[in-house]
């Protein structure tokens, strides 16, 4: 195929798990973002995304990615369904080190299903290093149940990023595949 | 789900209190609100007034409206988001944002079709310097 593919690609997942970092990294700082001052004292964390983050990035073999990240509370879960309307794959980002990481999954596979469930998608897991061993095995034996690679990452490393976006663009091929061939 | 056990840091008992009753004469003053809502930055409802539609849920959009209002203004180099309009068939909706020093504040008024937007318009900046003034008092 010689023309070029738009891949429009959201990031879903829990509040602090490195969503915005993940999108400011694949764009190399070039985002718009939606960053305000967090207040809830639930959260050390000082800013929070309100809205949506974006950027755009090219691909090597001349297809584009638009990547939308989206605020993980769940009072902003109005915005998740506009977001992933037209996804072509989704990325759930999870913290390994949150209280309830698999709790977190299946909300954030309800949510799929619910908006984008033919959309394929990847798993990814941060701040490994911080969690309980044997967060990883089950998070991956629960993402495989529900048919999803995971990828434990650092959201700061751009070659671990790489690997992500790379599993996820498989996953969207063998799906472009699946529906060619039927 | 941890917007249930949402503290808002640094706002007292009484400043909350403050701000909703600024929040009910702002809707007194004016006739034909149907909804106001005073929102932390990050969509928390602080207060909120009349009846129609989910106040935590308005809070949320207020935030990501204001956020994505805030976007665009960078995008153009307009300077400082100030008041975001909104019309549809049956109503008007205004939001803007109250420049407390250290974390901003939100309103959203919506209106009927037949308020006068600029009456809502001076009526909030009015309702946002008196809950500027409590929130620096106290």
């Amino acid at each position: 195929m010689s023309d070029s593919v738009e891949h429009k690609i959201v990031v879903l997942g829990s509040m602090g798990a490195g969503k915005s970092t993940l999108v400011r990294a694949i764009a190399k700082g070039r985002v718009v973002d939606t960053d305000v001052a967090n207040t809830d004292a639930a959260s050390s964390k000082l800013a929070t995304t309100v809205a949506m983050d974006y950027a755009d990035v090219d691909l090597p073999n001349g297809d584009r990615m638009r990547v939308f990240g989206t605020p993980g509370q769940e009072r902003f879960s109005f915005i998740w369904p506009i977001l992933l309307e037209g996804a072509a794959g989704a990325v759930i980002l999870l913290d390994a080190s949150e209280p309830e990481p698999a709790a977190a999954l299946d909300r954030y596979l309800a949510v799929l299903a619910a908006h984008a469930a033919r959309v394929p998608a990847v798993v990814g897991l941060t701040k490994c290093d911080l969690a309980d061993p044997g967060v990883m095995p089950e998070m991956a034996t629960r993402a495989l149940a529900a048919g999803l690679p995971l990828v434990p990452f650092d959201a700061r490393e751009a070659s671990q990023i790489l690997m992500l976006m790379d599993v996820l663009m498989t996953q969207i091929e063998m799906h472009d595949l699946v529906a060619d061939h039927g | 789900m941890a917007d249930a056990s949402y503290l808002p840091a640094r706002l007292s008992a009484s400043q909350l209190a403050a701000i909703a009753s600024e929040l009910d004469a702002f809707v007194t003053a004016i006739p034909g609100i149907h909804a106001a809502v005073i929102a932390s930055v990050d969509g928390f409802a602080l207060a909120q007034a009349s009846g129609v539609g989910n106040g935590d849920r308005l809070a949320a959009m207020t935030s990501s409206m204001l956020g994505l209002a805030k976007a665009v203004t960078t995008e153009l180099a307009l300077g400082t988001m100030e008041v975001l309009m909104l019309e549809a068939a049956d109503g008007k909706v205004l939001m803007l944002s109250i420049p407390a020093p250290s974390r901003p504040l939100l309103l959203m008024a919506a209106c009927s079709q037949r308020t006068v937007i600029g009456a809502v318009l001076w009526n909030a900046r009015e309702c946002s310097q008196r809950i500027l003034s409590a929130c620096a008092a106290s």
